[in-house]
């Protein structure tokens, strides 16, 4: 009898532990997007979109030139990473079966996934900035793509992999070759994995400011000159943050605002799309 | 019953990995428009047999064949086959229905889009008559158009029938293509194997022995890599020549 | 279960082709008999060989389909029936011989005496005979039963012929060989009768799935 009183009380202890620390995580979670949401709102207006940054401490002006790089530098990142991010976890998953050297590439891609941005944009200017001698928009891109890739890599490997090797044999059996039966067959079945994972890939480098520090830098005018250095919302927020303006600070909160309902809108379109596909 | 020889098999030996034997010097014949089944316990080697008429080992390097499959006077067996031709010839049915993830249309003519075959009349010509030789045209012609993963276990298994049979093969391979499917959508199968039999040659492998009964015309009984007995089905299953066969057919192992 | 509507067909009509043979042999044996007909006796002795040709294929189409097509219910119990019916009509066949036989041996001698019961026995068997094969076809339960009946007739016959040829017998010794040839004709005409109730046994267990072998059940049923 005192045996189960005690079991009871150590079963509801437990479960209200686990919800009372949830709560925490969601109540900050649901703090700092209020935070944004609330500073962020404010300064967003049409002028945000078509001006560009006013002289310091001057009144006015927008931030279109971070916009329009932004995109340009995410732009080229998803060209550069994603097919070599695809292509790779296609030949991970089909042609690296049972290849040891296969393996140890999975393993290597694992480990770039958890190496810090802002490490990955130092070797993009080792590599890239010094040797040219400036900054640029195309460094910038390198180094978000360089992230993207192992991410894209692993999920595409993995999504073919989850279709069941008899389809494949199916194909060869009606006298498809290879490349064939990886492109008409075994993608159309992955195609939405696949699609998730670039979006997922997405999502994580657009909000990044580390890498395009030391690549693609800032540029206070509009441009759209890859070659040389190019705005960034995250790097403006950066710079808008810690600097001593209001209206810089109010910028700032309605970049932040930007960015996050952006990166909310491809996370919740990549669940969707995942969902869609279960039956 | 006239019968004349389709397939040949002569010495077959097929070995995995490089050296592992898993077929030893298979010899038997196969009749043209006849149902041929091969039985056995599992392990026997009658899938692995199944696989060299079409060369689906082909697909992993260390496979290696000795022996020979003759075809219209050509050893299937030999490096100088193109597959894809081979594979228009002989098409295969596996275990698990396998719906390509494409509309129903699109899954038949699969095949014939890979020959090269555009023409849109001509698509729709030969995807209805496949159809409608694997029984599944009434159900379907309606929704073409939708994809093939909404059908029920048994409708699939008979689309990818249909689409084996678009490309107009000789010999149709199937790796009991019923142990996936309950007893109606079998019934319905074996229905279809019968009917299907006067203008393809059927080979078809099954655990089952009374599904071999059924609907053979002639049964290999194999084990161990092995082919124990040849002959034709009632004399299998009414008074067999070899000790093994009988205890098998009358279920003391496997 | 695959559909063995095709075999089926097939068996039976092999089984009814048997059975008009067998009528047809009884009714040559007996006309032979009556008419003192020689050639009709030779020839129902040399058509023997058809009718066991008949009950090997009808056997061996049997086991072919219990083999392969694993029959059930009705369709098993009539292949089970087939292959008792072709015994019992084998059998028949074989009497009808046995009759030529001794019809051959009688014609060589005058007739004994002008035959009265002999015939109205032989159409009787031959009416049950007739009726049996029906009942089989038809299922016909009431025939079936009819034809079981109709065997006490054939015994009344038998013992009235039986009884007869013994008097003669005892009355002149030179009638012996003769009455004695008469004597095994009636019982092979009564053993016909036998494998003609045995046949309607078979066509009740077909019809209710019992096995009725013993005069109770039947006339449960009949």
């Amino acid at each position: 009898m005192k045996g189960l009183g005690y079991r009871k009380f150590k079963n509801h202890f437990f479960a209200s532990l686990c919800t009372v620390m949830t709560l925490c995580g969601l109540f900050l979670l649901a703090f700092i997007l209020i935070d944004i949401i609330i500073h962020g709102i404010k300064g967003v207006n049409i002028e945000l979109f078509l001006k560009d940054p006013a002289p310091p401490g001057v009144e006015g002006g927008g931030l279109r030139n971070a916009f329009i790089g932004h995109l340009l530098i995410t732009i080229f990142a998803v060209l550069l990473g994603v097919p070599a991010g695809i292509l790779g976890g296609t030949y991970l998953a089909e042609y690296g079966r049972n290849n040891p050297i296969a393996k140890f590439i999975g393993v290597f891609a694992d480990i770039m996934v958890s190496v810090p941005a802002i490490v990955i944009g130092t070797f993009v200017y080792a590599i890239v900035v010094k040797p040219f001698g400036h900054f640029s928009g195309f460094a910038g891109s390198l180094a978000l793509a360089i992230i993207m890739f192992p991410i894209v890599l692993r999920t595409t490997e993995n999504m073919l992999s989850l279709i069941p090797w008899s389809l494949r044999e199916a194909a060869f059996a009606l006298g498809a070759p290879y490349y064939k039966v990886i492109l008409q067959v075994v993608y159309r079945g992955a195609r939405a994995g696949i699609l998730t994972g670039v979006l997922l890939s997405l999502a994580r480098v657009i909000g990044e400011a580390a890498p395009l520090l030391f690549t693609s830098f800032n540029n206070n005018f509009f441009s759209t000159d890859m070659k040389k250095p190019i705005a960034s919302l995250t790097v403006t927020i950066f710079q808008y943050a810690t600097g001593p303006y209001d209206i810089w600070h109010n910028q700032a909160w309605a970049a932040a605002f930007a960015i996050t309902i952006t990166i909310l809108i491809i996370t919740l379109t990549a669940r969707y799309i995942i969902k869609g596909t279960h039956k | 019953m006239n019968e004349t020889i389709e397939i040949e098999v002569k010495n077959l030996s097929f070995y995995y990995n490089g050296n592992i034997r898993a077929l030893k010097s298979i010899n038997f014949v196969v009749y043209k428009n006849l149902v041929t089944a091969l039985i056995g316990p599992s392990g026997c080697g009658k899938t692995t047999l199944l696989r060299c008429f079409n060369r689906m080992h082909d697909l992993y390097p260390k496979n290696r064949y000795e022996g020979e499959i003759i075809l219209d006077g050509k050893n299937i067996l030999s490096s100088d086959i193109d597959l894809i031709e081979l594979r228009s010839k002989i098409g295969m049915v596996f275990q698990k229905p396998t719906p390509f993830p494409m509309t129903i249309f699109e899954n038949i003519a699969y095949g014939l889009r890979l020959r090269g075959i555009k023409n849109k009349t001509e698509l729709r010509d030969r995807v209805e008559k496949a159809l409608k030789a694997a029984a599944l045209f009434d159900e379907v012609k309606d929704k073409l158009n939708v994809s093939a993963t909404e059908l029920s276990g048994g409708q699939q298994q008979r689309l990818v029938i249909a689409r084996a049979l678009a490309v107009e093969p000789e010999i149709l391979l199937f790796d009991e293509p019923t142990s996936a499917l309950d007893p109606i959508s079998t019934g319905k199968i074996e229905e279809l194997l019968v009917e299907l039999k006067k203008t393809v040659t059927i080979i078809i492998v099954t655990h089952n022995m009374q599904q071999a009964a059924r609907i053979s015309d002639w049964t290999g009984f194999m084990m161990l890599g092995e082919l124990i007995e040849y002959d034709k089905t009632e004399k299998i299953f009414t008074a067999p020549a070899k000790k093994l066969t009988e205890e098998y057919v009358t279920g003391r192992f496997g | 279960m695959m559909k063995t509507l095709e075999e089926l067909n097939r068996i039976k009509s092999l089984l009814l082709q048997m059975a008009a043979s067998i009528e047809a042999s009884l009714s040559d044996a007996i006309n032979a008999l009556l008419e003192r007909d020689d050639t009709l006796a030779k020839r129902v002795i040399v058509k023997d060989k058809v009718i066991n040709s008949f009950d090997v294929t009808i056997d061996e189409e049997c086991i072919k389909l219990i083999a392969l097509k694993q029959p059930v219910a009705s369709e098993l119990r009539f292949i089970i029936t087939a292959m008792k019916i072709t015994s019992d009509m084998e059998r028949i066949g074989d009497l009808c011989v046995n009759i030529c036989e001794r019809v051959l041996e009688l014609n060589r001698e005058p007739q004994l005496k002008p035959y009265i019961d002999l015939p109205k026995m032989a159409e009787t068997v031959k009416i049950m005979l007739n009726e049996v094969i029906n009942a089989f076809v038809d299922k016909n339960l009431e025939l079936a039963c009819e034809v079981i009946k109709k065997d006490d007739d054939v015994d009344y016959y038998l013992n009235q012929i039986n009884d007869e040829l013994l008097s003669f017998m005892i009355k002149d010794q030179k009638t012996i060989y003769r009455a004695n040839k008469i004597t095994h004709i009636a019982k092979y005409l009564e053993r016909i009768a036998d494998h003609c109730v045995n046949i309607a046994e078979n066509v009740i267990y077909l019809v209710k799935g019992k096995i009725i072998r013993h005069i109770e059940f039947t006339e449960e049923i009949c």
